[in-house]
């Protein structure tokens, strides 16, 4: 019946279609092979281990013999009841909660600092970002030097009359050194898409609240920020996620200890996966980051449609 | 339009299709072409966890002999290469031939899961070429012979002379059969700290790792840790009395914290250090900072047994490789083979295992730093011959390995020795539970 409607539909077409079909299938096939390269990198780089790592999720691998095995849900459930994943997940999940507000904060308030007509401001706006571009491997070894108990952090601290800290070897003070360090690394990148959102906000509309004979703060909280609120909601969604990535300076600095206190979501799965050889309980882990992280880009689309609308 | 888009679309699934190739070669194995012996060529695969030079002469003295083979090497980093293995063997093993494998557990597992051949027609000869039995029965699971070990390790008190005669202490004695015990070592360091004569009184090369530390739980008498049934036991009282000394260092500020096993041997070097407990490799690092310093025996707990770490990696043969005699005939020149060892320690600069080989390589160490290393031979040989500890080879030491290293890290930096040991204890007994 439908083949039917169909062939009616194409027989009803004037001549000239047929030849404009055959032109959109080519541009079409040329779409498709010019996407090609892309297309298999994200197959083969993306789609394949995410499967991989979904089907892995639910076998068991025995140490003792090799063998694998389909096992449901058990390293679902031994996950969610075992107490060292809970504490994974919330020393992730508070990691992420003081982080990303402090990060968004700081560069939003430094892209302000920097949009001041201030002398030498390229100077300054380039010295902010130049951690950016250092990678997260030597940023870790530059801060385990210096927060070292007899590094240069304690030696200023003697020199302003504090007391040494322990820093990366106190359970205390370790997820806040690696805050800190991250905090220095990623500053300058996130505060240029903070920069980039101030050029956007029209002049015209600073030069009509002057006249209007409203006062910088006045400016700041009527004008700048509500037209920040996409650029910071990127930055702080975008910040997220790299920041549940986060994996170098804990493999570098702390491998998770001490007692824990900075075993991440990603070293926790290097851990299991890797050095524990728990491979199934390893990517059932990622298949939960994997949730999480949906959830996260889920909210950032809400929050940038509701900018829109 | 028609004719530019008629040109493209071939040059476009070309690219596509010379990417999908590009993949396909990426994901196939190595291969191992031909069989047995003869004049047949053969290439036979090795992998291992180093950069390619370490092996790269060995590899070539191997050749000039046995022209018809050629050794591929698959340099794989070793934070991935057990898993790479497991991978690799576990979806048939194509193309693997020869591998290396870590002390300790991993002969076991990988025997279990079938992937190391049987090598025990070498023992004999191996054994008559090594430096002490137990470095080849170490490699043994059920009577069977499955892994060569062309190195090996021990460990030694270096001592940095005028720190210690700055500050009024008596260098450790140099006699292997009469080591200090480590209450006399500490006893030294409170010396050299209440003096100020160096910053750090008593170093580690590698500080909380399970090889530095076996030797300390089995002389305190608390064994390896774990026993044949995977059982973990840091808290009975060899251990605890181990840890407890261990914990004390930090606490009294005699080693350090947070410093990160790369810099240690550096600060020994540059005379920050009194003691350094490490390595043969010890005596490189000391030679290149040119300070004035002695070897001695490693120090064992008073009323406990002299115990010294050993081992390193060894080598086996795939149980699947297609080119089993010529691979026996490779790892028979790695490690029974004077000149075949001494080339495979020599870029590594580690101790061979082989008898002729170590004679000469400690004549060498010997010669390079006078008399600070004149007793280093008769330590190490006596150290490997009389007291060497080995890792244990039970199931679940891949897991008791990282779970050890997490329970003395956190000791170093703080946590109470008996809790977090029964916490390890409890911890790393239940994953070895779980993936057997």
């Amino acid at each position: 019946m439908r083949a039917a409607t169909a062939t009616r539909r194409t027989a009803a077409r004037p001549a000239g279609s047929g030849r404009r079909r055959r032109r959109s299938v080519r541009t079409t096939l040329v779409a498709l092979a010019m996407l090609s390269p892309a297309l298999i990198a994200l197959v083969l780089m993306r789609v394949v281990p995410m499967i991989s790592a979904v089907s892995e999720s639910f076998r068991h691998v025995s140490l003792a013999t090799g063998a694998s095995e389909f096992d449901g849900l058990s390293n679902y459930t031994y996950l969610l009841t075992d107490s060292g994943f809970h504490s994974v997940l919330v020393v992730t999940l508070v990691f992420n909660l003081v982080l990303n507000p402090a990060i968004v904060l700081l560069s939003t308030a430094l892209a302000l600092l920097t949009a001041q007509r201030l002398p030498l401001v390229g100077l300054w706006r380039s010295m902010i970002f130049v951690p950016a571009a250092v990678p997260g491997a030597v940023v870790a070894l530059i801060w385990s030097t210096a927060l070292q108990p007899d590094g240069l952090v304690n030696a200023l601290l003697e020199v302003v009359g504090l007391p040494p800290q322990p820093f990366l070897t106190s359970a205390s003070q370790a997820a806040f050194s690696i805050g800190i360090m991250v905090t220095w690394g990623a500053l300058g990148y996130w505060m240029i898409f903070v920069i980039a959102g101030l050029k956007d906000i029209p002049d015209s509309l600073y030069e009509a609240a002057a006249l209007d004979g409203a006062g910088w703060w006045r400016r700041l909280f009527s004008i700048t920020l509500p037209l920040l609120k996409r650029p910071m909601a990127f930055v702080l969604i975008a910040c997220t996620v790299g920041s549940f990535l986060l994996f170098a300076p804990v493999q570098i600095l702390t491998k998770g200890g001490p007692n824990g206190s900075t075993n991440l979501i990603m070293f926790d799965i290097y851990n299991r996966t890797y050095l524990l050889g728990d491979v199934g309980v390893g990517q059932a882990e990622v298949v939960i980051l994997m949730l999480l992280l949906a959830v996260i880009v889920a909210v950032q689309f809400r929050l940038l449609r509701e900018e829109k609308a | 339009m028609g004719t530019s888009t008629t040109r493209i679309l071939p040059f476009a699934a070309a690219i596509g299709a010379g990417l999908l190739l590009l993949a396909g070669c990426g994901g196939s194995s190595t291969d191992g072409s031909g069989g047995g012996g003869g004049d047949e060529e053969i290439t036979l695969t090795f992998a291992n966890a180093d950069p390619a030079e370490t092996w790269a002469t060995v590899i070539e003295g191997f050749e000039a002999q046995h022209p018809n083979i050629t050794v591929k090497q698959l340099n794989i980093p070793y934070a991935q290469y057990t898993s790479t293995i497991n991978q690799r063997m576990g979806s048939g093993g194509d193309g693997i031939d020869l591998m290396v494998v870590d002390a300790g557990g991993a002969v076991l597992d990988w025997n279990n899961r079938g992937y190391l051949a049987d090598i025990t027609d070498l023992r004999e000869d191996a054994v008559a070429a090594a430096v002490s039995e137990s470095m080849v029965t170490a490699r043994e699971v059920d009577g069977k012979l499955l892994a060569l070990a062309p190195w090996t390790t021990s460990q030694f008190l270096y001592y940095n002379v005028d720190v210690l005669a700055a500050a009024g202490v008596e260098p450790p004695p140099g006699d292997p059969a009469t080591p200090w015990t480590y209450e006399q070592l500490t006893e030294a360091a409170r010396t050299v700290q209440s003096a100020g004569a160096a910053e750090y009184p008593l170093l580690f090369d590698q500080w909380d790792t399970y090889y530095q530390l076996q030797m300390m739980g089995v002389s305190a008498g608390g064994g390896d840790g774990i026993d044949a049934d995977g059982v973990v036991d840091f808290s009975g009282d060899g251990w605890q009395r181990a840890l407890t000394w261990y914990h004390g260092l930090f606490e009294d500020g005699l080693s350090p914290r947070g410093i990160t096993n790369d810099k240690n041997g550096a600060l020994f070097q540059e005379g920050k250090g009194a003691f350094i407990i490490s390595g043969p490799w010890g005596v490189s690092v000391a030679n290149a900072g040119g300070i004035n310093y002695g070897v001695a025996p490693a120090p064992y707990f008073e009323g406990g047994e002299p115990a010294t770490s050993t081992d390193s990696w060894a080598v086996g043969i795939s149980a699947k490789s297609e080119n089993l005699d010529a691979a026996k005939e490779f790892l028979r020149y790695l490690t029974i083979d004077p000149a075949g060892n001494a080339q495979a320690a020599e870029v590594a600069g580690i101790t061979p295992t082989n008898k002729e080989a170590f004679a000469a390589y400690v004549e060498g160490v010997e010669a390079s730093a006078g008399a600070a290393t004149a007793g280093f031979g008769a330590i190490l040989q006596y150290q490997l011959e009389n007291n060497a500890v080995h890792r244990p080879a039970v199931v679940g030491y891949s897991v008791f390995e990282p779970g050890a290293g997490q329970l003395f890290s956190d000791i170093r930096n703080g946590s109470d020795p008996a809790e977090r040991a029964a916490q390890a204890d409890e911890e790393i007994g239940a994953q070895i539970e779980r993936l057997r």
